[in-house]
């Protein structure tokens, strides 16, 4: 080992009579054992769920929901309940009319078709489909349904956005097809 | 006590927590040492080594004795380190070379470094080898680890493993004579 070292660099070799430098605080490694165990026992601890069954339950378990199967249902509901369940959630979708949606990776990209969209002008377009896509997009945004910032935007889209440029002319098959294509894609997202 | 005594010990539910005991007591020490010198710092190495432990204690029975424990042990710890570092460069948004560098600065202020200037001079150089040099250079500089064993803890060649050492070396060396 000296040797070897000696023929490669005798200056690394003299400097190795040197510690490290390195130092750990006092009595870390007599308290060490104890912390790692414990943190094994949490570990152990974290796989059981504290969860019991009565002795013998597997055993008697497809015997049990054999006979509970012809057994009646105890639970009861108020009169007349089931009657007025639909109406009830009825009441509750006209109480709701705004639909909520939860930001993902599907209304993201959507929002930014939306806006990349807008911003070179609505005029252009003049497929009544894609324009049906771009009012709906537009209603979410203005809704506040799609929260988003230009942070998010930044950081996810980071490349699209270097790539456009605002000022340019834009077919509108391009348009058609950049839409198509991310729906299609976004869909895999969820 | 016997290594095949103490992984059949390991991996029977009757007797782990005894033989566990005994492996944190055996390689505590080692392994703490060889994640600090990846890590530099004492709390991080403090982290990586409770984390290796507990991958140890999850993965014992996919140990199949194809390599010494200890070898196993060591290349557990090593991913860790390497797994921690890479984590941390991608949260504070950094190469992992400007990583090494900020680390390396840091010693300074470190009251767990109590190094003089030559011991800080061969940290920094170290610091500017890449990853895998490094690890190979503190392996048989400071720990003067067997190349035999190396090679079962890096999963390298005995020869590619003295290539690395002796690049490492002579860079080192480099670095010392200019700065």
């Amino acid at each position: 080992m000296s040797d070897e070292l000696k023929n490669i660099s005798p200056i690394l070799s003299e400097l190795k009579e040197n510690k490290i430098g390195f130092k750990t605080p006092d009595a870390y490694f007599s308290t060490l054992d104890n912390q790692i165990l414990t943190q094994i026992a949490l570990l152990k601890q974290s796989r059981k769920t504290g969860f019991k069954v009565p002795d013998s339950y597997f055993e008697n378990t497809e015997v049990a929901i054999h006979l509970n199967s012809k057994k009646q249902n105890n639970f009861k509901v108020p009169s007349g309940y089931f009657e007025n369940f639909e109406v009830k959630s009825d009441e509750i979708k006209s109480k709701n009319k705004r639909n909520v949606f939860t930001l993902n990776r599907f209304w993201i990209p959507a929002a930014i078709a939306a806006m990349f969209v807008l911003s070179i002008g609505i005029n252009n377009l003049q497929s009544p489909n894609t324009n049906v896509q771009v009012a709906d997009m537009e209603n979410w945004i203005e809704s506040g349904a799609v929260n988003i910032n230009s942070y998010d935007l930044a950081s996810n889209y980071e490349s699209e956005l270097e790539n456009i440029n605002l000022t340019d002319f834009v077919a509108k098959e391009e348009i058609e097809d950049y839409l198509g294509n991310d729906i299609n894609e976004m869909i895999y997202y969820e | 006590m016997d290594e095949k005594l103490l992984v059949a010990q390991l991996q029977d539910k009757r007797s782990i927590d005894l033989a566990f005991k005994t492996l944190v007591a055996e390689y505590k020490e080692r392994l703490y040492w060889h994640i600090r010198k990846i890590v530099l710092v004492h709390d991080d190495a403090d982290d990586v080594l409770q984390d290796t432990f507990i991958k140890i204690y999850k993965n014992i029975d996919n140990f199949k004795g194809e390599s010494k424990l200890y070898s196993w042990l060591y290349r557990i710890a090593t991913n860790e380190s390497i797994t921690f570092l890479n984590k941390k460069a991608k949260e504070l948004q950094i190469e992992s070379e400007a990583l090494q560098s900020q680390m390396v600065n840091n010693l300074r202020s470190d009251v767990y470094f109590e190094g003089d200037e030559i011991q800080y001079k061969l940290q920094k150089a170290i610091a500017q080898l890449p990853q895998k040099q490094q690890i190979v250079f503190n392996m048989r500089y400071y720990d003067e680890i067997k190349y035999e064993d190396m090679a079962e803890i890096l999963e390298t060649s005995v020869g590619a493993l003295k290539a690395s050492y002796h690049h490492a070396a002579k860079k080192i060396e480099e670095f010392v004579l200019n700065h």
